[in-house]
């Protein structure tokens, strides 16, 4: 048996077995149904690729910068939420060697806000418009995000709530990941088009052969509906021949036809009289040449948005901790987002930490972090986002102090099958360090917060 | 698998009565007006039509000049799709300057395209959702004067993954 009998053989057996659930439709619907039913077993072994672009981008920081005292993100990832992130990390599930430290009974709260989400408000527009995502305000406007937030100290000497306030922009040259890029999809469209031709011929094989089988089938036909159609058939026929010059009956009669089967009622009755013969119908159609545009069209669209997640991102952020007693810190930082594999994500840190003011001397140090973010299942962009494990390390050194050096796991869980939660997620993380901010001892750490994507909320709900 | 296959009581053109539809269209944009025409979709596209615009074939009388007027709008950051004949002629696609942002369109035939009379083609909107979240889908036949005759296709088709595709075909026959 050659291979092509055999992928026959399995397609046939394929249709057989699908077709039941395929009946209640149009003409239209039903054979793009039946084609992807066709090409799905026809590439068993290959996954789907379905992973986010944009609103889902993998780098979209939901969670409360790693300068908070008191936050599961250990890094910092180069781009925010197009709208707004919210993030809450309630106080640590200390594990800690030592029973003080400003990180216990410390709850972060920060809200990322893009400029674009500002600026859209401002216009009174809806974001999520498509014919003001792509300009080139928007643009630059969803590059530049504002954080804003605060420490709830309950255990500071003074009682108060240092205030985190930075911005953080994403530079549009260096953004390899700009859905609106006219480049970026182009392999899905040259894939699109010859899918397309496809789709045209095996569509006029199906419909042409199902005209011409209503000869038989029709006394298969409910008697209303039979006569319904006859009828139909007939005025077409007759207002043909009618006409000044005169059309071309029988043509005509077939466009009637054709028309009909967009009916969902009439294809309904008609796939049940054809009966067995609807399922050889499109197999021969398929014929020997197969439904391999369709695949390379699946193919060349999970190619496209996977080099869109792996393709690197650098971004520069600014970021300080005001207090109103004591001194306040400083951070500069740049950020790098880079896709390593398929679901797997690096994201590096470099950055100057400083502290001013207060009683304490001036300090200067410098901050390196790296997390590698791995995503175990693939994403199917309808709903939540899927589960994701990062393992985290962290090196800070300062003036006047030993370096400090941590160590992170972390599991964000999502919500599933909620599409109104989509964007609310729970990052639980696990943090041991070399040493806490003020004693020389090892110090384990265990947190839990939520982050709120309003994006993905605000998508889940008008359903896009 | 989806299924939201809207029923009618009789054959279209037959004094159909389409039960309303039930999932709640929140927003509803210019060129994504909702139909209240029967919603087929038996693939994870959900397409909605005007009632009486989701032809599947048409009669062109090209000799007097007729022609068909396509419409594509979209919403997302980037259109992907192509309106393609079975032997591959590329009639309008995303490459095609749009005639105002989100918004493409084309008269066929146009003055470049040569049409053979008579002749069976089959014009297929092939979509792709990478980019896109829902298309907006209109084809009208026109005189020569520009008077629209009759609406072929007036269709929305809003995805359920951003890896979803859909192909909508057309049958023109020429004379």
């Amino acid at each position: 048996m050659s291979i092509r009998t055999a992928q026959r053989l399995l397609i046939g057996t394929v249709l057989l077995l699908a077709a039941p659930a395929l009946a209640e439709t149009n003409f239209k619907t039903w054979l793009n149904q039946v084609i992807v039913e066709l090409k799905t077993k026809a590439k068993e072994d290959a996954d789907r690729a379905r992973v986010a672009v944009s609103v889902r981008s993998n780098t979209n920081q939901d969670e409360a910068p790693s300068m908070s005292a008191n936050t599961s993100s250990l890094v910092d990832t180069s781009s925010a939420s197009d709208l707004v992130g919210v993030a809450l990390n309630l106080a640590g599930l200390s594990g800690s060697t030592q029973s003080s430290n400003e990180a216990t009974d410390t709850t972060t709260t920060a809200a990322t806000v893009s400029a674009y989400a500002l600026y859209s408000a401002v216009q009174g527009a809806d974001p999520l418009d498509p014919g003001r995502y792509c300009a080139p305000a928007a643009q630059w406007a969803r590059s530049l995000s504002i954080t804003l937030g605060y420490d709830d100290q309950s255990s500071d000497m003074d009682g108060s709530s240092p205030i985190i306030a930075g911005a953080k922009v994403l530079l549009p040259w260096l953004n390899s990941r700009n859905v609106c890029d006219d480049e970026a999809f182009e392999d899905v469209t040259r894939a699109l088009i010859p899918a397309a031709e496809r789709y045209a011929n095996i569509d006029m094989k199906v419909a042409d052969r199902f005209y011409d089988a209503y000869g038989v089938a029709q006394t298969k036909l409910p008697s209303d509906v039979r006569a319904e159609v006859d009828e139909k058939l007939k005025q077409a026929r007759n207002r043909a021949l009618a006409a000044d010059p005169p059309d071309d009956a029988n043509v005509a009669r077939k466009i009637e036809f054709l028309n009909l089967l967009n009916d969902p009622v009439f294809f309904e009755a008609y796939l049940a009289a054809l009966g067995d013969q609807a399922i050889p119908i499109v197999v021969d159609a398929v014929g020997p040449q197969g439904l391999d545009p369709f695949i390379h069209l699946d193919e060349q669209a999970a190619k496209a948005i996977e080099e869109f997640q792996e393709a690197p991102q650098i971004a520069f952020s600014f970021l300080t901790k005001q207090r109103e007693d004591g001194s306040d810190d400083y951070q500069g930082q740049a950020i790098l987002d880079i896709g390593l594999a398929r679901r797997l994500n690096l994201t590096v840190n470099g950055s100057y930490e400083g502290s001013r003011g207060g009683m304490q001397s001036a300090s200067n140090g410098g901050r390196v972090a790296a997390q590698v973010q791995f995503q175990p299942l693939s994403d199917d962009l309808s709903g939540p986002k899927t589960l994701r494990l990062s393992l985290g390390f962290d090196g800070a050194w300062k003036t006047g102090g030993g370096p400090t050096y941590k160590g992170q796991f972390k599991i964000n869980l999502p919500v599933p099958r909620i599409q109104a939660l989509a964007g609310l997620e729970f990052p639980l993380s696990v943090t041991v360090a070399n040493r806490s901010e003020l004693i020389d001892e090892t110090e384990v750490v265990g947190l839990v917060g939520f982050t709120l994507d309003t994006s993905q909320v605000l998508a889940g709900l008008l359903g896009i | 698998m989806a299924q939201k296959t809207r029923r009618v009581r009789k054959i279209a053109g037959g004094k159909p009565k389409p039960r309303r539809k039930t999932t709640a269209r929140v927003s509803a944009r210019k060129g994504f007006t909702a139909r209240s025409g029967p919603v087929v979709a038996a693939s994870p596209v959900e397409v909605t039509c005007k009632p009486g615009a989701d032809k599947a074939a048409v009669q062109l009388r090209v000799s007097r000049g007729e022609k068909i007027r396509y419409e594509l709008l979209f919403r997302g950051a980037q259109a992907t799709f192509a309106v393609v004949d079975q032997h591959g002629v590329v009639i309008l696609s995303n490459q095609d300057p749009p005639v105002a942002p989100g918004r493409y369109l084309k008269v066929w035939p146009g003055p470049g395209d040569a049409v053979k009379v008579p002749d069976d083609l089959n014009h297929v909107l092939g979509l792709h959702f990478i980019a896109a979240t829902a298309y907006a889908w209109r084809a009208t036949r026109v005189a020569a004067n520009g008077t629209a005759l009759e609406p072929l296709k007036d269709c929305v088709y809003e995805r359920s993954s951003q890896t979803d595709n859909f192909f909508d075909p057309l049958r023109v026959f020429t004379a």
